[in-house]
């Protein structure tokens, strides 16, 4: 639906160049969540607007629906690429209702004219399909924010588009309401079926909603999988550290086996581990182990490989236990299931498992 | 930026029209300066007119007075001001709405009529207070001299505190309370708090702005001819003026004269917009303030009765013996057997002279107002939401008429329109001279008031709509001129009044075609009657509160910002 070839966009600032997108590639299925990743200044909001036609690239090519949008010598303007856009700060017209808000789209257009009744058909479609029926005469200023945000939405999507980009859309609720409209705005996207692109810092957001992410750092697309393997399988250290979080172990690689594990040894002791890259025997590794793959035990089990740990603080937070632990000279943050008894000072024995930890060119 | 289409040229045109409007005639001025003649005569060019000004000690004298006037006038006002502000604002003096009203209104009275109101009451001769003190066994001669530097600077007080009033009002108003309150807390009292930290704090906002009203005071002139010739006190406005009536017209010395005083005025300019560059203002700043009121106890009333005094004295004393004055057959002659009469009423009524100057009024007012307000709104958007190159150069000489005091610019318009390019010569004496005078006037206000509004509005408004399909012209017709009205409305007033009342800057380029009423104010009372200038006066004045208090009444935002 989608494809991305080789964009390129640099601005100028404080006299210095910025490659905010350096040679961007990437490709969007028709029907699939894509979500470009990352920390702010990482170039996904200038990847987006590239593909809005709000920014202009300085090279490469932008191709829609088979049909070429943006060129070195071509560039299509916003206005006619009938792409839905939700901006962050939902940009809702103020002096509008919210009838003539979703309406606009449908009464602007300069390809198709639409008839009263066709409009008012559409946009009460639309309304419904954002759960905002009955609300059509209220005036745009007088909605909360996750209604206005609804608002937004309807508006992008009144024209059926082909594509939706999002840009992140949720940062401004708050935490539950946020939590909520992430179901809802999934649920809602695999009914449409409607090939949709999502920029975020959130990386809990990103799990939750993709069925590809894009983690960007510094201009550049650093890792692209499914939520899955970003968070088991990160690529670099840098991706690794953002989705989630994690400890890091230093280590030398003992033993290989096959192409996916290692032996590793690390300060702790030595542990089996997942590998992202192609590692021979001698090798300086970072190990990054989360903290939901350390297992914790107050009485050391039988026969089973396990080290002495410290308990240096915890913290009950309902759903689970957010524990640091000391090995030495290495404190790990561990997470227990909540029925776990510990307290700091007590000891305890830790087993890192293999299967979730991952060793990364150090 | 490859293409060259046609916004670009677009922009070109436009830089060329603003630059003709204000780089142009300021460059008159200076070439004018070199010149032996009048514009548009054969001339050479010449020192003589900087030899003949500096030579001349009443020019030196003049510019002399100006500067003194420039230094006392704002110090005694803003005095005023910081005080009012800090009763309206930061205390619990009763009745605030009433008292804000007061205060405010004399910014949309015109000076002249109120000034012809002093002149009844403080002239030396026959002022009625003078009159009144004489009839004291000890009073032997005049008490109080209008026509004098004092009298001028008194003249002045009422419209120029209610201006610094408003302009420092929203830095009382940001005030984060907490900066008080922890001063309090550390065991200042009232009045230490009050210097110690409410002052300073405020300082940025005050010292800016006092350069600026020390250069706008540069530009006064009504009242300086009205009160300061009768006493041979001239300033540099009223001097210039002086100059070009006489005959022939000392074109040489006046355009030397004005030459120096721009480069004067840029170069405060200039240190105005350094000083305020330097300067930090977070301490005034939004997020999570709270103001709060401080409890005078008994001391209220006398900050009302404090108030509500200058109000009788500024405002009702002279508003009302000017109204009694249009109606006596000589004004301040309440001694005649019979003083009072109709016929001055009459007469300016039946003047036709006087129904073409009110049709040339509101043509000037209204043309001026809304030609110039969508001429800014168009630069404005040009310079904030676009990054066509030469924004800079457009916003640098948008900011250029505020270097020029109003005299000065006509003379430099007299310049362009007279001794430049032959064919703008055909404009001269006309109505649409006075509105391209009016408009370059209020170019860089008008520009500012909108590039603040514009730069509130998200440009994801516009963004939004474009992803939606609506084309740049629709997008702005849709979106961005709804939200922008209220602004344009509230502005486009502003200049209506301002060209209602503006003598300095008709003054020099009228004719007998294109009077207007505040010239034909002047005119009776420089003449041979004064009471029909009360008259026209009066009827200024009510026209222009009239316009102000149905704008506001519609929700037009003009006066104080309603709480």
């Amino acid at each position: 639906m989608l494809t991305l070839e080789d964009l390129y966009k640099e601005f100028k600032s404080e006299g210095k160049d910025v490659r905010a997108v350096n040679h961007v590639n990437f490709n969007v299925p028709e029907g699939k969540f894509f979500t470009l990743l990352g920390p702010s200044g990482c170039g996904k909001t200038t990847t987006l607007r590239c593909i809005a036609g709000l920014e202009r690239p300085d090279s490469g090519k932008i191709i829609l629906d088979g049909k070429l949008i943006s060129s070195d010598d071509f560039f299509l303007s916003p206005d006619k690429r009938n792409i839905g856009m939700v901006f962050q700060s939902y940009a809702i017209w103020p002096h509008m209702d919210v009838f003539s808000n979703v309406a606009f789209p449908l009464k602007v257009c300069k390809t198709t004219s639409y008839s009263k009744a066709e409009i008012e058909k559409r946009v009460k479609e639309t309304l419904h399909i954002v759960q905002l029926d009955g609300l059509e005469k209220r005036p745009a200023t007088k909605l909360s924010g996750g209604q206005q945000q609804r608002l937004a939405l309807a508006r992008a999507l009144v024209r059926q588009p082909k594509l939706l980009l999002l840009d992140e859309p949720l940062s401004n609720l708050d935490a539950i309401l946020r939590e909520d409209m992430r179901v809802e705005l999934r649920q809602m996207q695999q009914r449409l079926g409607l090939t949709t692109i999502y920029v975020t810092h959130d990386q809990l957001e990103a799990l939750a909603l993709s069925d590809t992410i894009a983690v960007m750092n510094g201009g550049v697309i650093e890792q692209m999988g499914s939520p899955q393997e970003i968070y088991q399988r990160p690529a670099s250290r840098f991706i690794a550290g953002f989705i989630g979080n994690t400890n890091w172990l230093e280590g030398k690689v003992k033993k290989v086996e096959g192409d996916k594990v290692v032996n590793v040894e690390t300060n702790i002791g030595m542990t089996s581990s997942t590998t992202g890259h192609a590692c021979k025997c001698g090798d300086n590794v970072m190990l990054s182990v989360r903290p939901e793959a350390i297992r914790v035990e107050t009485v050391r089990p039988e026969g089973e490989l396990f080290c002495e740990a410290q308990v240096e603080s915890v913290m009950f937070l309902g759903e689970y236990i957010d524990c640091y632990l000391r090995i030495g000279e290495q404190v790990l943050r561990a997470k227990t299931h909540p029925q776990l008894l510990i307290k700091a000072g007590d000891k305890v024995y830790v087993q890192l498992l293999a299967d979730y930890c991952v060793a990364l060119a150090s | 930026m490859k293409l060259f289409d046609l916004r670009h040229l677009g922009m070109l045109l436009l830089l060329v029209v603003v630059g003709f409007l204000t780089v142009y005639p300021l460059s008159m001025i200076v070439f004018g300066s070199f010149r032996s003649a009048a514009p548009g005569l054969p001339g050479h060019f010449t020192l003589n007119g900087y030899i003949t000004g500096f030579a001349d000690p009443t020019i030196l004298k003049a510019l002399w007075n100006t500067f003194a006037l420039g230094f006392v006038r704002p110090l005694v006002t803003s005095f005023l001001a910081i005080f009012f502000c800090w009763i309206l604002i930061r205390t619990d003096t009763p009745f605030k709405g009433v008292l804000e009203i007061l205060i405010w209104i004399n910014f949309f009275i015109p000076m002249l009529p109120m000034t012809m109101g002093w002149i009844l009451l403080l002239d030396p001769s026959y002022g009625l207070f003078n009159q009144w003190l004489r009839k004291l066994p000890f009073i032997t001669g005049p008490v109080f001299n209008i026509y004098s530097f004092w009298g001028i600077v008194w003249a002045h007080i009422a419209f120029s505190t209610s201006i610094r009033v408003l302009m420092f009002a929203p830095a009382f108003r940001n005030m984060d309370a907490a900066l008080e309150d922890s001063a309090r807390m550390s065991g200042a009292s009232n009045m230490k708090t009050l210097f110690r930290i409410t002052f300073p704090l405020l300082m940025p906002a005050i010292v800016g702005s006092t350069i600026f009203g020390f250069i706008k005071s540069l530009e006064s002139f009504e009242v300086e001819l009205l009160l300061g010739i009768p006493a041979k006190f001239y300033v540099f406005s009223t001097k210039v003026y002086d100059l070009l009536r006489w005959e022939p017209p000392q074109y040489p010395p006046a355009m030397a004269l004005s030459a120096i005083f721009m480069v004067i005025t840029i170069g405060m300019i200039f240190l105005n917009r350094w000083i305020m560059q330097r300067r930090q203002y977070t301490t005034i700043t939004g997020k999570g303030y709270r103001t709060s009121v401080i409890q005078l106890g008994k001391w209220k009333y006398f900050t009302l009765a404090f108030v509500v005094l200058y109000a009788i004295l500024f405002l009702v004393l002279p508003a009302t013996i000017l109204v009694v004055g249009t109606f006596m057959k000589i004004s301040g002659m309440f001694s005649l057997p019979n003083p009072y009469t109709m016929e001055h009423w009459k007469a300016v009524l039946s003047d036709p002279l006087f129904v073409r100057s009110t049709i040339n009024s509101l043509i000037l007012c209204v043309a001026a107002a809304l030609i110039g307000m969508t001429f800014y709104s168009f630069i404005s958007y040009i310079s904030v939401r676009t990054k066509l190159r030469g924004r800079a150069v457009l916003d640098f000489m948008s900011w250029l008429p505020w270097s020029v005091p109003g005299l000065l610019l006509a003379v430099g318009l007299l310049w362009v329109f007279l001794g430049g390019i032959p064919v703008f010569k055909v404009l001269y004496g006309t109505i649409y001279l006075l509105i391209i005078a009016m408009m370059v006037s209020h170019l860089p206000m008008g520009v500012r008031v909108m590039d603040g509004t514009m730069v509130q509005i998200n440009k994801e408004l516009e963004e939004s709509a474009r992803m939606s399909g609506a084309t740049w012209f629709t997008t702005f017709r849709k979106i961005m001129a709804p939200l922008l009205v209220p602004t344009y409305v509230s502005t486009a007033v502003i200049i209506f009044l301002g060209a209602m009342r503006d003598i300095a800057i008709v003054v020099l380029l009228y004719s007998p075609n294109s009077r207007v009423l505040s010239i034909l104010m002047l005119e009776h009372y420089i003449g041979m009657s004064p009471e029909k200038g009360m008259v026209v006066g009066l009827i200024i004045t009510v026209i222009c509160i009239t316009v102000a208090i149905i704008a506001r009444a519609i929700g037009i935002g003009v006066g104080p910002p309603r709480e």
